[in-house]
């Protein structure tokens, strides 16, 4: 079973085999190549067709009903090859100093290959020697590695040039960015041309032609779309391949470095161990060895198919990536899948949530003022809040404990310790509230020192623990604030309605409408 | 030294000459003046020909009008210009120097 296509040539129809069609597209892509530098290239061209229209008609006359590729065989043989025209010496010293303009295509060139001739022929492509190339990638290679995943990956999309067509198109003009501005000029002025040509051609083909002149003017429009085509398929490749390249190294280098991450801070960049942070959150060593592999999957996958878009589409390449992208899309829907699996499960341990409240009396001096201190050396920094941190110990360390002032009815000082927790069930989640420790001193009986964290056995896994305190107070007792206080105090109710931040470093007395300022200057302690 | 490039060269210089000499019998489209040339033993493949009439045309030696053909495509019929005629004058005076010289050399050997 053969394929054939339907063609037009000259204006004039053809069945034809698919591989003849082919041996006689190559043919025309060599004469092209051949009179490339000529200005009447295409007219030469369209000669050329009509007479190979011309041949094959009579093959069909003669009861021929499919050109096969004998057929054309034949006809390249009447016609010759390019290298078979005599042609007279003013052509030739054309041809000598022709640099080609035709269109250009990044190959493989193994004809002259180290290893698989991505350097060469990204040498060809850039009109510069491979050695170079090479050099980058060896230097890119020791410094980083990358070398070699770029080369894997050129040699992967790249195809070889095989054919003469396509070896032609590889080592055709060089492709920088000075080509490809004198390229968009050229296709610019073939246009104006073109439209101009169109007037004075419409006159001379009026007789009967009218099918020469449609064909110029599609030939002009779709001369301007690849012109349009070619501007976009740079600056989208460019961006692609950059932004490809970008996401899938800082992804390496996450991945490699057991996903240490970075963080910008005021003080400028800190980093914590995110692997170290989910080993706190999920005790299967397993599952934690899935989480990271779908998360870096889950950005892996789309950087690689941008920078694999961004490679196809810079480089003109034709070569099918279609098996490419059916492999890149199963990694993607295996690294979702998983990774909603783990979240769903993740969140089943979250599901109760309990809370415990201790009572602490206070043994404190009745008639003196109580001072507040944050007993914790280390300041902690605003934006690492939520930061929870494994102490030596064994123990998950957490900051910002919060502490609110309220009245009470009775005479005694007292602190109330809520702590609450989440876990799979409230059984669980209670047994792990009542885990959580928090060490409160008092000192002289006139100093409360409240440190600025909480902790909780490692075993128990962070599930959301959380101490909320509150201090009670009788009427009439007077408390002061320490500076460091505001790291702790959270929106303690007053009658003055006085910021947190605003409420540190000021004396406090507790009256029947809650907490005032106290501006007695003399202070008894 | 190879002999076919000789041949060769030689032919190229007459081609442009031959395709001028038979256009000057009259109008003929590409397969014609092939034919004629063929005859010839002149031309060996058929590429070769259309790039020489381009040329010519370019030059304003040619003139071509199209013809629809009822047998197959189109044809480009390529008729001698006044400027062409003079040009074939030109070199056919030429030939005829060259000819008597190579004839005069050939017979002094």
């Amino acid at each position: 079973m053969k394929k054939t296509i339907h063609i037009n040539i000259g204006g004039v129809p053809f069945t034809i085999d698919e591989d003849a069609y082919q041996r006689l597209n190559e043919y025309l892509e060599l004469l092209r190549q051949h009179f490339k530098n000529k200005a009447e290239a295409e007219e030469i061209i369209s000669d050329i067709e009509l007479r190979i229209a011309e041949l094959l008609f009579q093959k069909v006359e003669n009861g021929k009903k499919i050109i096969s590729i004998v057929d054309i065989d034949e006809v390249i043989d009447i016609l010759g090859k390019p290298e078979d025209y005599e042609e007279t010496g003013e052509e030739k010293s054309e041809e000598s100093k022709s640099t080609s303009s035709g269109p250009k295509r990044v190959y493989r060139d193994e004809d002259s290959a180290v290893i698989a001739g991505v350097c060469s022929g990204l040498g060809h492509y850039f009109g510069i020697d491979p050695v170079w190339i090479r050099l980058i990638f060896v230097i890119v290679f020791f410094t980083m590695g990358f070398g070699v995943i770029v080369y894997l990956i050129c040699w992967f999309v790249i195809p070889t040039a095989k054919t003469t067509a396509e070896k032609l198109e590889m080592k055709g003009e060089a492709v920088n960015f000075e080509n490809i501005g004198k390229k968009v000029e050229e296709n610019v002025k073939d246009l104006e041309k073109k439209i101009k040509d169109l007037g004075k051609e419409a006159s001379e083909f009026s007789k009967g032609n009218l099918k020469d002149t449609g064909n110029n003017f599609k030939n002009g429009i779709y001369k301007l779309a690849s012109l349009i085509e070619l501007i976009f398929r740079k600056v989208f490749g460019v961006a692609f391949f950059v932004v490809g390249l970008l996401l899938f190294s800082v992804m390496c280098v996450i991945a490699l470095n057991e996903w240490q991450i970075m963080s910008f801070t005021n003080d400028g960049v800190q980093s914590f161990n995110g692997s170290e942070l989910l080993g706190l959150i999920v005790d299967n060593a397993e599952n934690r060895y899935w989480i990271l592999i779908s998360l870096t999957m889950l950005i892996i996958v789309p950087a690689i198919s941008l920078l694999f878009s961004g490679i196809v589409l810079l480089f003109n390449i034709k070569k099918s990536t279609k098996y490419v992208n059916i492999i890149l899309l199963c990694f993607f829907v295996f690294a979702i899948t998983s990774t909603s699996y783990y979240a769903y499960q993740l969140s089943a341990e979250f599901r109760a949530s309990e809370t415990t409240t201790e009572t602490h009396t206070l043994a404190l001096k009745q008639d003196k003022v109580l001072e507040l201190v944050n007993s914790s050396v280390e300041r902690m920094d605003d934006d690492l809040h939520c930061i929870s941190q494994l102490s030596t110990d064994g123990k998950i360390n957490h900051f910002h404990p919060t502490l609110t002032i309220e009245k009470t009815r009775g005479n005694e000082v007292e602190l109330l310790l809520i702590k609450s927790s989440k876990g799979k069930t409230s059984t669980d989640a209670k047994a792990k509230a009542s885990h959580i420790e928090y060490l409160f001193s008092v000192k002289d009986s006139t100093q409360l020192l409240l440190p600025n964290k909480y902790s909780y056995p490692k075993e128990d896994l962070i599930r959301g623990q959380d101490i909320n305190m509150v201090l009670r107070i009788p009427v009439g007792k007077i408390v002061y604030l320490d500076k460091n206080m505001e790291e702790i105090i959270y929106d303690i109710p007053n009658t003055t309605n006085t910021y947190d931040g605003n409420m540190i470093e000021k004396y406090w007395i507790m009256t029947e409408d809650g907490l005032s300022p106290y501006e007695k200057v003399t202070v008894d302690i | 030294m190879n002999i076919e490039n000789s041949k060769a060269q030689m032919r190229k210089g007459i081609l442009e000459f031959c395709i001028l000499s038979v256009l000057e019998r009259g109008e003929a489209y590409p397969s014609d003046i092939i034919d004629e040339l063929k005859k010839a033993k002149l031309m060996i493949v058929e590429g070769t020909l259309y790039p020489l009439l381009n040329r010519l045309k370019t030059d304003e030696l040619l003139a071509y009008r199209w013809e629809e053909s009822n047998s197959g495509p189109p044809r480009k019929y390529y008729s001698l210009t006044p400027k062409g005629k003079e040009f074939l004058d030109n070199l056919a005076e030429t030939w005829k120097e060259l000819e008597n010289a190579v004839k005069n050399i050939r017979k002094t050997k």
